[in-house]
């Protein structure tokens, strides 16, 4: 057997505000294995972006222990936390996912950009990625003059330029009407499918349950039931 | 109440945002602060000037004097007050009497400035003096003002000497011309005559001639004068007076024309005559001139009196008096405060007790001086004058029925107060206008920092703005939450901007005071006028909530629907209408030029025209094309304007030169940002930066994108970087060049007295010859007249536009000067071949004038309106004197007019003399002028290095230039400032986007770098075109102004490049800090935020 990609214990995340402390993760235990498509349901508030952000590095748990691939991401300074977001991870959120300035393209190819490579064959690149989720002939369009789905699709083509080996999606729907939505998530399974990346997607639509692998509910900051499907 | 919850939304609004508040509190603050600051200084100015006129003419409203200040009997002044008296009881007249004097402290101090005043020891109505120190009553001794006190350090009880030339009546000739022939008898002398003259003659021996003389006439003298040299004479003269007494000449013997026989009588009633005898036996045809010298007290009859004494050759100068220099020492009795009646003239003073000083210039009984009070204070007084003067005229006109004198007929009465203070008005206004069109330009930044300040408010806002529409808030009530929003930040804003502009004032006219001023004038006081503050108050507030609640209606405009969904207006509306509008007005605003002359107008209509006809092009080419092409030919025409429209008037030059800037900077930033293939370089760049790339991507995306917030900052930032750099390479066309001014002088000395051969001078009144002069190669003496008048000179019509106060100053040409001199000239008349050839003639045509650079001006300011050719008039009081300019000097450090020398001496009896020395190899110029003002005290020279004095200048001129260009850059702190603020709010605006970018692996320092890259390339924005307008402004300018005067134009790189590095390193360090805090921000809360 190999080690999973992703593998966190006892993760706890506890935020502290004026009005007392919010205990938003109580004692997570998850391993990811690569090539999956793992969903995160629950009801909101539950704390299932509070865990994305712990398992990604883009937030440290109060406690316990993340680790992806061979790096124990809880003990990284953030630099190289940075790091191994921009090389080895990509992101799609809710909404405002991309630079509002730049164009499709541009927003595409800044992880390769990011990466060091030369500019040139990055446009090609970005170019077929866009090609890929089907905005071949939007490419210099601006944030602004595309649908909120067409932004999720750029979004994803992002995602998938410089061939991360995991996708996290933060409710990448959840601003989207349900065809358009499903047409997201088709198309992140297709990806998965054909380049093994491994997809992570937080949602608390049910629908998704249609393309997960392993559908992790979360309540009150805890996993409390996982459902393996035949996907 | 609405009114209170729009309050309360608007204050938490303000709480929310407490760095925007600050900031646009702060615009506000500068906006108000420079307004009033240029509004007080020009006040200060003013009232300064004003306050000069109160103190120096204190009591004293109008005067009755005449033209060179010429005595009059004391019963005319007499006269006068009764009838004054008879028609205004209310009014005080007292006589005085004024003359110059050199006054020398017995520490060996020199004042040569000095004027001695006598005041009846008792007058009603005029004040009384204020001691400082020690007696403060005329009776009781010479008192002295502070001003002459301080000069020569004097205290209660020091001597004190004077020395002055007694006042002359002046006179001019009335010459007569006889012509006779004796044969004479007698023997002839024993002699050197050479043929020696016959033994024996049978003609006459002696022919009588008889002529009137008038009860005025002065004196009589006769001169015989010779037909022809080879003709030997020996005739004798004799003038015989009505009451038979005689005056003879028995020795007329030494047969030259250059001694002729001479005879001077005082002048008496009735008829006269004139024998001349031939003693030796000799045909001798003669000349007698009898020449009756007149009183004259009309300038234009003086003038043509000394014409007709320069015909008669070299006998003028024995006709001349002597005006020997008298001394007088006296004990000073106390110092006085130079207001009111110590004040007089506002010279250094020394006062008699009148009748003390009359007997001490020999002039018993008489006065030069009528000074009238009117009823009420120093200030009150004032507003009578105008009422007053018709009863004044009418009295002087009695006076002068009564008295028939020609003395009392060349006096007038002066409304010597109101022209003081109506000079000081416009003064005042000049220096207001100028400052207030130089701060126009910083308040345009302030209004345009608060109205980037709520468009991001409204941007930020535009969903809950949207969600109060949707339920029902109406749109003037948002606008009106906006407002009170506005209202909250000028509360603080006005005034202490308003305030702070005291003291920024303050700062000014104490630069004025050291810089123009100098230290020898007397120096602007600081008036604190409240009224002025709260005008600057009440503007400042005014603009700002006027700019605010422009931004709140357009603001209010949001559409909801798009509003609620935050998404902008997806189709942009058609701009047909707004174009053809903008088209028709501006063709209606062109044509509007033609009845109403504003050149604002013909700026401004032909522009929009062009805007709008470039603006047309959105559809078929889109947005940027369009943009570029409405904007990139209105700054081509603007500038072009600036050489073209070159008769607009000074007033109206206070405005249309911050519009114009205004619209040329606008343009000019809306036509880079929007330059063809602009962004696409950019990106192009930012591709090619490794792994900033996505970094240098977002930098430079979002000033091309975001173009009002970034058009808006960068107008701030071009605005303030052209008046900066427009006025740093004006500047450098008043540079003063030390070798133009010296013109191959070396020492420019000046005295009071006139002098003719300083060596000559030196020889007559100096006990040894002083060592100074071993040390000059040569000296040039001008006669030199000095008035102050303001409309005495009229080039073309139009009296010159003065610098400075209006002064006149005469030079007289020797020929010596007209034939070494080495100032050059700008403009020249093309008779002439080189500009020696210019000097020549105005010896040979007295009619001829060549005017320094001063006149050179005219309204506009513009250099190079003498072109040689122009007629000037010196306008004296009636009576004027024409010349024709031939050409102006390129020179300003003597600046005046050149005419003949003898033109000088007839124009101004009372003239001083400018002495031009060389000094020889080897001899530092400082060292000679300091020795000559010593060895010279009995003149009172002043002297001083000619190289030096213009590095002075230059170096004051460059002073006063860094306090403009101070109170200017007051407007880049606005522009940084708000970079920063804008940089601070775009961060909080994008903080989810920054956090995706974070999320997404992008290094922090990238963050900041992208930031803080987008406020350099923001404040580039601005920099880079407000540098090539303020650039390309000031070339135009200069090309229109001076190019004539054969000025020379550079561009100051140096300090633009400081200016450019000043503000790039302040816009860093103002940025720095937000976008650091912003890309540091907990990522995994930033992702989180939803807009
Ligand atoms: N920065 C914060 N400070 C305080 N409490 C926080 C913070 N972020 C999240 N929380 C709290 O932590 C808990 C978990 O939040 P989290 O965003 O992870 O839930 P979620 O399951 O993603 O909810 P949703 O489905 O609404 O997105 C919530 O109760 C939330 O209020
Ligand atoms: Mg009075």
């Amino acid at each position: 057997m190999t080690a999973p990609l992703v593998s966190a214990r006892g993760l706890e995340r506890t935020y502290s505000t004026e009005a007392g402390e919010v205990h938003a993760l109580r004692g997570v235990d998850v391993d990811i294995d690569a090539g999956q498509v793992v969903a995160i349901l629950g009801p909101s508030g539950c704390g299932k972006t509070t865990l994305l952000n712990c398992l990604s590095g883009i937030d440290v748990p109060t406690a316990g222990r993340v680790r992806f691939d061979d790096r124990q991401l809880d003990e990284l300074a953030d630099d190289a936390r940075t790091d191994i977001r921009s090389q080895r991870m990509g992101f799609v959120f809710q909404a405002f996912n991309l630079v509002q300035v730049l164009t499709a393209v541009e927003n595409v190819e800044m992880p390769l950009l990011l990466d060091g490579h030369e500019p040139d064959p990055t446009r090609e690149t970005a170019q077929a990625a866009l090609d890929r989720v089907g905005l071949g002939d939007r490419t210099e369009h601006l944030p602004n003059q595309l649908s909120g789905g067409e932004q999720q699709r750029v979004a994803l083509a992002r995602s998938l330029v410089n061939e991360p080996e995991i996708v996290w999606a933060d409710e990448p729907t959840g601003d989207l009407d349900r065809d358009t939505g499903l047409r997201v998530l088709d198309l992140m399974a297709e990806l998965n499918e054909e380049l093994g990346q491994t997809y992570v997607i937080v949602t608390h639509d049910d629908k998704v349950l249609d393309y997960a692998d392993r559908v992790l509910h979360m309540e009150s900051g805890k996993l409390v039931r996982e459902e393996a499907t035949p996907g | 109440m609405i009114g209170g919850q729009l309050w309360r939304i608007a204050k938490r609004n303000a709480k929310r945002h407490k760095a925007q508040a600050i900031a646009a509190a702060a615009a506000v603050a500068v906006g108000t602060m420079v307004l009033s600051a240029s509004l007080l200084a020009g006040q200060a100015a003013e009232g300064g000037i004003r306050q000069v006129a109160f103190d120096v003419l204190g009591q004293t409203d109008e005067t009755v004097q005449s033209e060179g200040d010429f005595f009059v009997p004391e019963e005319a002044a007499e006269a006068f007050t009764r009838s004054v008296n008879d028609r205004r009881p209310d009014l005080q007249v007292s006589p005085a009497v004024t003359h110059a004097t050199v006054a020398r402290s017995s520490q060996g101090l020199t004042e040569p400035g000095a004027l001695t005043i006598g005041y009846p020891a008792e007058e009603e109505g005029f004040g009384g003096f204020e001691a400082v120190e020690g007696a403060d009553d005329l009776t009781e001794g010479v008192l002295v003002n502070e001003r002459l006190a301080d000069r020569l350090d004097l205290s209660a009880g020091d001597e004190l000497e004077l020395r002055y030339a007694p006042p002359l009546d002046p006179v001019v000739p009335e010459v007569t011309r006889f012509e006779g022939n004796l044969t004479g008898a007698g023997s002839a002398p024993s002699g050197p005559l050479d043929p020696p003259l016959p033994e024996e003659s049978s003609g006459p021996v002696s022919e009588t001639f008889t002529f009137e003389v008038d009860e005025a006439d002065e004196r009589v003298v006769g001169v015989l004068g010779w037909g022809s040299p080879e003709n030997s004479t020996d005739l004798d003269l004799a003038l015989q007076a009505p009451d038979g007494t005689t005056v003879e000449n028995t020795n007329g013997t030494s047969g030259s024309p250059d001694a002729p026989a001479f005879v001077n009588a005082t002048a008496q009633a009735g008829n006269w005559t004139a024998e001349v005898r031939a003693e030796a036996a000799a045909e001798q045809p003669f000349q007698l001139f009898v020449i009756v010298l007149r009183p004259a007290f009309s300038l234009e009859e003086l003038r043509e009196g000394r014409r007709a004494l320069a015909d008669l050759g070299p006998l003028q100068e024995r006709l001349a008096e002597q005006r020997a220099t008298e001394r007088e020492t006296v004990d000073v009795a106390g110092v006085v405060s130079g207001e009111g009646k110590g004040g007089f003239t506002g010279e250094p003073a020394v006062f008699f007790e009148m009748q003390r000083l009359q007997t001490l210039l020999d002039r018993e009984d008489e006065v030069n001086l009528v000074r009238v009070s009117n009823p009420g204070g120093v200030r009150e007084g004032l507003e009578a004058t105008d009422d007053v003067m018709p009863d004044l005229e009418a009295a002087l006109n009695d006076t002068k029925a009564d008295v028939d004198q020609p003395s009392v007929q060349a006096l007038s009465v002066e409304p010597s107060k109101q022209a003081v203070v109506e000079r000081a008005e416009e003064a005042g206004s000049q220096f207001t206008r100028f400052l207030t069109t130089l701060s126009s330009f910083t308040i345009v930044a302030g209004v345009l920092l608060v109205v980037n300040l709520f468009t991001m408010l409204g941007e930020e806002r535009r969903v809950e703005m949207s969600v109060m529409r949707a339920l029902g808030t109406k749109r003037r009530q948002l606008t009106a939450t906006i407002g009170l929003e506005g209202l909250l930040y000028a509360i603080p804003g006005v005034p202490v901007g308003a305030l702070a502009g005291l003291g920024l004032a303050y700062v000014l006219v104490g630069a004025v005071n050291d810089f123009v001023i100098g230290p020898d004038s007397l120096p602007i006081p600081f008036v604190v006028d409240w009224g002025t503050i709260l005008v600057a108050a009440a503007a400042g507030l005014a603009i700002t909530m006027v700019a605010v609640l422009l931004t709140g209606v357009r603001l209010s405009r949001v559409n909801i629907a798009s509003g609620l969904k935050d998404r902008r207006d997806p189709v942009s509306r058609d701009p047909k209408l707004a174009v053809r509008a903008t088209a028709i007005v501006g063709t209606l605003a062109g044509l509007a030029y033609l009845p109403t002359g504003f050149y604002t107008l013909l700026v401004l209509g032909p522009a929009a025209v062009i805007g709008a006809v470039g603006w047309g092009l959105t559809r078929r080419y889109g947005k940027r094309i369009a943009r570029f092409t409405a904007s990139a030919p209105v700054v081509a025409y603007g500038l072009w304007t600036v050489l073209a429209f070159q008769d607009v008037s000074a007033a109206e030059t206070s405005y249309i030169v911050p519009i114009r800037g205004v619209m040329l900077v606008i343009a000019a930033v809306v036509a880079v940002l929007n330059a063809p293939g602009l962004p696409k370089l950019f990106k192009g760049l930012a591709r090619r930066a490794g792994r900033l790339a996505p970094a240098s991507m977002v930098a430079l995306s979002y000033p091309t994108r975001k173009q009002l917030r970034t058009g808006l900052t960068a107008s701030m930032f071009a605005l303030v970087i052209l008046v900066l750099i427009f006025f740093s390479t004006f500047f450098t066309v008043f540079e003063v060049e030390p070798e133009r001014e010296a013109g191959g002088y070396d020492v420019h000395a000046e005295t009071r007295l006139p002098v003719d051969d300083l060596e000559a001078w030196a020889d007559e009144n100096l006990d040894e010859q002083p060592s100074s002069l071993d040390r000059v190669a040569s000296s040039e003496e001008l006669p030199r007249a000095r008035i102050v008048g303001g409309d005495i000179v009229e080039i073309d019509g139009r009296p010159p536009e003065y610098n400075g106060p209006p002064i006149d100053v005469f030079y007289g040409v020797t020929p010596g000067f007209a034939e070494e001199n080495g100032y050059e000239l700008a403009g020249r008349s093309g008779t002439f071949d080189s500009d020696r050839e210019a000097y020549q003639a105005i010896r040979e045509d007295r009619s001829n004038a060549i005017v320094s650079r001063v006149y050179d001006a005219d309204e506009a300011g513009r250099l190079g309106r003498i072109d040689g050719g122009e007629e000037l008039t010196v306008d004296l009081g009636g009576r004027s004197a024409n010349f024709t300019v031939l050409g102006a000097q390129r020179q300003q450090y003597l600046g005046g007019i050149f005419v003949h020398e003898d033109t000088v001496r007839e124009l101004f009896p009372t003239h001083g003399t400018s002495i031009l020395v060389r000094v020889d190899e080897g001899e530092d110029p400082r060292q000679v002028a300091r020795q000559l003002e010593t060895d010279f005290q009995d003149l009172g020279l002043n002297a001083e290095d000619i190289r030096e004095q213009a590095v002075q200048t230059q170096q004051q001129n460059a002073r006063f230039y860094t306090v403009l260009q101070v109170f200017l850059g007051i407007g880049l702190v606005i522009g940084v400032a708000s970079l920063g603020i804008v940089t601070a709010k775009a961060a909080l605006e994008r903080e989810q986007e920054l956090g995706i970018m974070r999320a997404m692996g992008i290094p922090s320092e990238h963050v900041t770098a992208s930031l803080v890259g987008e406020a350099l390339l923001t404040a580039l924005l601005g920099i880079i075109p407000g540098l090539a307008v303020g650039v390309a402004a000031a070339y135009a300018a200069f090309l229109a102004f001076f190019a004539d005067a054969g000025a020379t134009f550079s561009v100051p790189w140096t300090s633009i490049a400081i200016l450019v590095s000043i503000s790039l390193v302040a816009t860093v360090a103002s940025t720095i800090p937000p976008a650091r805090k912003a890309a540091e921000k907990n990522t995994a809360k930033a992702v989180r935020v939803r807009r």
